[in-house]
């Protein structure tokens, strides 16, 4: 939204649905001045992007139709592994590349969860590495091109400030960057904003009478030490407050402004 | 009033603790494992995780795909015990194929070939499968009475369930014969038109796929066809195990306003796999305010260094706004699970992470 309310064409392209159901591709937001934005959104389903994906291979419409209705190939696909995946990024590659009708300067992937990233991104070398020759291994090939450019390509790794998150989000951090895949930054969310001063949180620990700011206090000193952690191997993070509470457009429209802020010091100049 | 939990804890065989990620399934995994323990149980606790979560809450340096003992003053000396596994995916599947191959030959040849090297494992997206069927080596092996599964994250539960569908329906509509075989294609089709439109789909194949690639296919597919039989077996044996009365689903959620809807959406998901959660653990609610509250901050703090009173209020302030979510949230859950027969059980947040074996100790207590 950031990138959209400065002029850019941007598309925001979920995968997998996984937010969104089967929500249809549409425009979304506006700019500061509430006039409608040049943000569009696209949610690829993974059946219709391997039914797209079967359609450009097989050409003629009667027998993809009949290849896609086949139970037989149906379980195929779904077995077997990495198939999804590519197709999914093909989809991608092809909003991308301005097969879509539309041409964009900038996309934003809502990928799956942390630990379905990784296999998402190298699905296509590992069905490359498995079907060396055709059109998988041209479509693999294309969408490589796009996720091993860096100037193309980065990921920015999202996490809320726990334990668990924080690991999830190192070792997938560890894992692209293993991978030769460009990673930005970690962007940690939810993070509380206030902390006591030394001299109150010994006042309040000794008088026990705010059990909740002691509590509240402990929390956001953990976030602390957790961010420490982070960025001692990722660098500076990104830091988003929780927002709990707010509607979700006043959600968007602050972490628009914030991330606005953020992005050049991630090179993303979208402006 | 008797905890829910306790049931499951003292009679069941089977625990699947499910849910989306990040909402405390290992660290709870690891909890009931401990509580079940302690009250005299042989407890085998499996994760799926790859990070070292379990493990460094339960004090092992390492998990495996073997059970590992969890050495603890709380666990009675009467032949309790608390062991520890992580799966392993690729072995789980390796041993499938020892197990189902009509010769040893048969299995050496098919755990050799490339192809299946490439995709065991990953074979229809088993890492959900593979769980459930460690999980029906470990409930064969009869090493513990109460087996607990810590599955990977899943945002709703056809997820979880869809990896087994696909293996059985990789198996049922013979696709792998016909990959090993692909002129049956054409010997099933019954028309001329029939058999015209499966050449010309046999011929997209080759040209998707390439040659080469066919012949390896065809040779991993001829020998994983051997295994079929016994496939189909197995994963009707995992279905009922996942549908015995010995069983029971629980799931974690946070209560959260926003994740009420999802968390339906898992729970019926379940209903319509055939399976019923017993139990819905509401994670890591805000514990509850302090008496002290009743008195105004103002009068509290009175003495307080300079700017204390402005962040206490701000903090408390918070506080109070996510428990009045929580309680939202629970509200919500409660009068739509409870009458189904799924009991909500509300665990407060810990002091800090789960990230020791008395972490884990303090996690357990709540459900005495």
């Amino acid at each position: 939204m950031g990138a959209a309310a400065r002029g850019s064409r941007t598309a925001l392209v979920r995968i997998h649905g996984h937010d969104a159901g089967s929500r249809p591709s549409h425009d979304a937001g506006h700019t500061a001045g509430g006039e409608p934005s040049s943000l569009r959104e696209f949610v690829v389903d993974e059946r219709e992007a391997l039914a797209d994906f079967v359609t450009s291979v097989v050409r003629f419409g009667f027998v993809a139709k009949r290849l896609l209705d086949s139970r037989t190939f149906a379980s195929l696909a779904a077995a077997a592994p990495g198939v999804k995946d590519l197709v999914t990024l093909a989809a991608v590659a092809d909003i991308a590349a301005g097969k879509r009708g539309e041409e964009f300067d900038l996309l934003v992937i809502d990928a799956p969860a942390s630990g379905h990233s990784l296999p998402l991104l190298t699905a296509p070398t590992q069905v490359a590495e498995l079907i060396p020759f055709g059109p998988v291994a041209t479509a693999a090939r294309r969408v490589n091109e796009m996720v091993y450019d860096p100037c193309l390509f980065s990921c920015v790794v999202v996490a809320i400030a726990e334990e668990l998150a924080a690991t999830e989000a190192l070792d997938l951090w560890r894992s692209l960057r293993s991978a030769g895949i460009e990673t930005s930054a970690i962007l940690v969310n939810r993070l509380l904003n206030e902390s006591l001063t030394d001299g109150q949180r010994a006042w309040l620990a000794k008088k026990r009478v705010s059990p909740d700011a002691l509590y509240y206090d402990a929390n956001s000193m953990r976030q602390r030490i957790l961010i420490e952690r982070l960025e001692e191997e990722s660098g500076p993070a990104l830091k988003l407050p929780e927002y709990r509470g707010k509607t979700a457009a006043a959600e968007s429209a602050e972490i628009a402004e914030i991330l606005s802020c953020l992005g050049k010091s991630l090179n993303l100049d979208y402006s | 009033m008797t905890m829910p939990v306790s049931e499951l804890l003292e009679h069941r065989r089977l625990l699947v603790v499910a849910g989306a990620g990040g909402v405390g399934k290992t660290s709870t995994a690891a909890a009931l494992g401990l509580a079940a323990a302690q009250r005299g149980r042989r407890v085998g606790v499996l994760t799926v995780d790859p990070a070292p979560r379990l493990g460094d809450a339960l004090g092992i340096d390492e998990l495996s795909d073997r059970a590992q003992a969890v050495e603890l003053d709380s666990i009675p000396r009467n032949g309790a015990c608390l062991h520890a596994m992580r799966l392993d995916a690729k072995r789980t599947f390796d041993r499938m194929v020892e197990r189902f191959a009509p010769d040893r030959d048969s299995a050496e040849a098919l755990l050799e070939n490339p192809v299946y090297q490439r995709v065991a494992g990953s074979l229809g997206g088993s890492e959900h499968y593979m769980a459930f069927q460690r999980l029906y080596e470990l409930v064969g092996e009869d090493d513990h009475d109460l087996l607990i599964v810590d599955t990977p994250p899943a945002a709703n539960a056809s997820e979880l369930f869809s990896a087994p569908l696909r293996l059985s329906d990789l198996i049922d509509t013979g696709a792998a014969s016909l990959l090993a075989e692909p002129s049956r294609l054409l010997a099933r089709a019954g028309s001329t038109l029939a058999r015209a439109s499966f050449a010309l789909v046999l011929a997209v194949l080759q040209r998707v796929v390439g040659s080469e690639t066919q012949r390896q296919v065809s040779e991993f597919a001829e020998m994983f066809a051997h295994l079929l039989e016994g496939l189909e077996i197995r994963v009707r044996e995992v279905d009922a195990l996942l549908k015995s009365p010995h069983t029971a689903f629980i799931l974690i959620a946070r209560p959260d306003p926003d994740e009420v809807d999802a968390v339906l959406n898992f729970h019926a998901a379940l209903h319509r796999n055939e399976v019923k959660p017993q139990l819905l653990i509401a994670n890591r609610l805000t514990p509850p305010p302090g008496h002290e509250r009743e008195q105004a901050a103002a009068q509290r703090l009175r003495g307080a260094p300079r700017g204390t009173l402005a962040v206490v209020e701000h903090m408390e302030a918070e506080l109070d706004s996510c428990r009045a979510r929580e309680e939202q949230a629970l509200a919500e859950l409660r009068s739509i699970l409870e009458p189904m027969d799924t009991p909500v059980v509300a665990i407060p947040s810990l002091a800090g992470d789960i990230s020791s074996l008395s972490d884990v100790e303090t996690l357990a207590a709540q459900f005495d």
